[in-house]
Formats: C-alpha cells, structure tokens, sequence
C-alpha cells in the first residue's frame, strides 16, 4: 500500500493517484499502452518480467502481457527466466533483448555496442528502437511503483493478473 | 545526437504528452526537482 498520504479512497493505489492527478496517470497509461505495440510482445514481456525480477517488484511480477501469453509465451519459459544466459528455452533471440534489457537497468552506461548490435542480428532498427523505449517506460514505472509503495502495479490496467482467479468453492449440500 | 523518433512515429504523440505531464508535476517544486534531476543525470553520467 502507497505510503502517500491524504489520497481519496479509490479501488487501487494507481487509482486514487488517478483522481488527484488524471491527466498525469492517463499519459502513463498512454504511454504504455503504445509501447506495448512497438516490438513482439513475448519479448516486451520477458524485458518487463526480468526488471521485475531484478527491482522485486512484486506487482509487477503479478501480472501478464495478454499478447505475450496470445503469441505462446507460457509459464513454464517464466520460470526460468533467470537462466537466460543459458537455458535452452530461449532462442538467441530473445537472449539478446534480455541482455539489452538486463544492462539498461543496471547500468545504462554498461549499454555496449556490441548489446545492440546482438539486437540488431534479430530486430529492425525500428524495432530495436521501439524495444529499448519500451524498457525505458517498464523501469521507471516499476521503479516510480517501488518508490511509492503502489499494489497492484498501475499495468493492472492493461495487462492481466499472472495467475487465473481461482473460482469459488462449492458449498452446496448434496442432495 | 541523431533524431531517431522518426523509426517510431506512432510513439512520439505518446511520449511527448508523457513529458508534458512530467513538466506540470515540475511545477510542484520546481528547485527540488531541478536539483533531483541534476544528481540523477550526475550518478547516471548522463551529461546531456
């Protein structure tokens, strides 16, 4: 729960920032939503997934791209995201945009031209263009998220939660 | 540094109204975000 005070009541924490400052969160989510289009969601999604991972931002690791699970990314290729460098689930690839990925948040600066020239061997300049964008809103989302204690993480509003809502147990007698 | 926002055009509407926000919410504290985003660009060696 935010650590923010003196926020209206209001479903979520993102949404109660939403009432004090609407046109703030909804470029947030516009912006979002955008770069959500701008490279192959399965590998959006295993960037996103891995800086969860990285910051433990638990929220964030709640959820799912809905495109990413539509274009075959399971869970079983999550659960071993950490194994990257070395799992043979992931292609070459998709290695390489986690690595892009991985170095951006731990050190910009660390970016090589040999990180994106590996990027380049499998994506567009466009794409790679788009890919790093996207990267860019995950992290400061997650870690403005961090910051200021928000659960669920406001990509509640366009991704869906990780786990299937369990449905209710029956408590019928029987017959 | 080369203009590159031309390889995603559908981003550039997003982005700037993004940054718009971001300069309203500036106006909060204008000082103490201008000496936040200093520090920052310093530790990110981010000299632009």
């Amino acid at each position: 729960m935010t650590w923010v005070r003196d926020l209206p009541d209001a479903a979520t924490d993102w949404d109660a920032v939403a009432e004090v400052l609407p046109d703030a969160a909804a470029a947030v989510a516009e912006l979002h939503r955008t770069v959500w289009t701008l490279a192959d969601p399965v590998l959006l999604e295993l960037a996103r997934l891995r800086l969860a991972t990285l910051l433990h931002f638990q929220p964030g690791l709640r959820l799912r791209s809905g495109a990413a699970r539509a274009a075959g990314l399971g869970e079983d290729k999550i659960a071993v995201l950490s194994s990257w460098p070395t799992s043979p689930l992931f292609s070459a690839r998709e290695r390489a945009c986690v690595a892009l990925a991985e170095q951006f948040l731990l050190d910009a600066n660390g970016v090589t031209d040999r990180l994106v020239a590996d990027v380049l061997d499998h994506l567009s300049p466009a794409e790679c263009y788009g890919f790093v964008n996207a990267v860019s809103a995950f992290e400061t989302l997650q870690r403005g998220s961090l910051t200021l204690g928000l659960d669920p993480s406001p990509e509640a509003g366009w991704l869906e939660p990780a786990e299937p809502a369990t449905p209710p147990e029956s408590t019928g007698a029987p017959d | 540094m080369p203009d590159a926002s031309g390889l995603c055009p559908t981003l550039a509407p997003a982005r700037a109204n993004y940054y718009r926000q971001l300069v309203r919410l500036r106006g909060v504290d204008p000082v103490t975000t201008e000496l936040v985003r200093i520090r920052n660009g310093r530790f990110q060696e981010c000299h632009l």
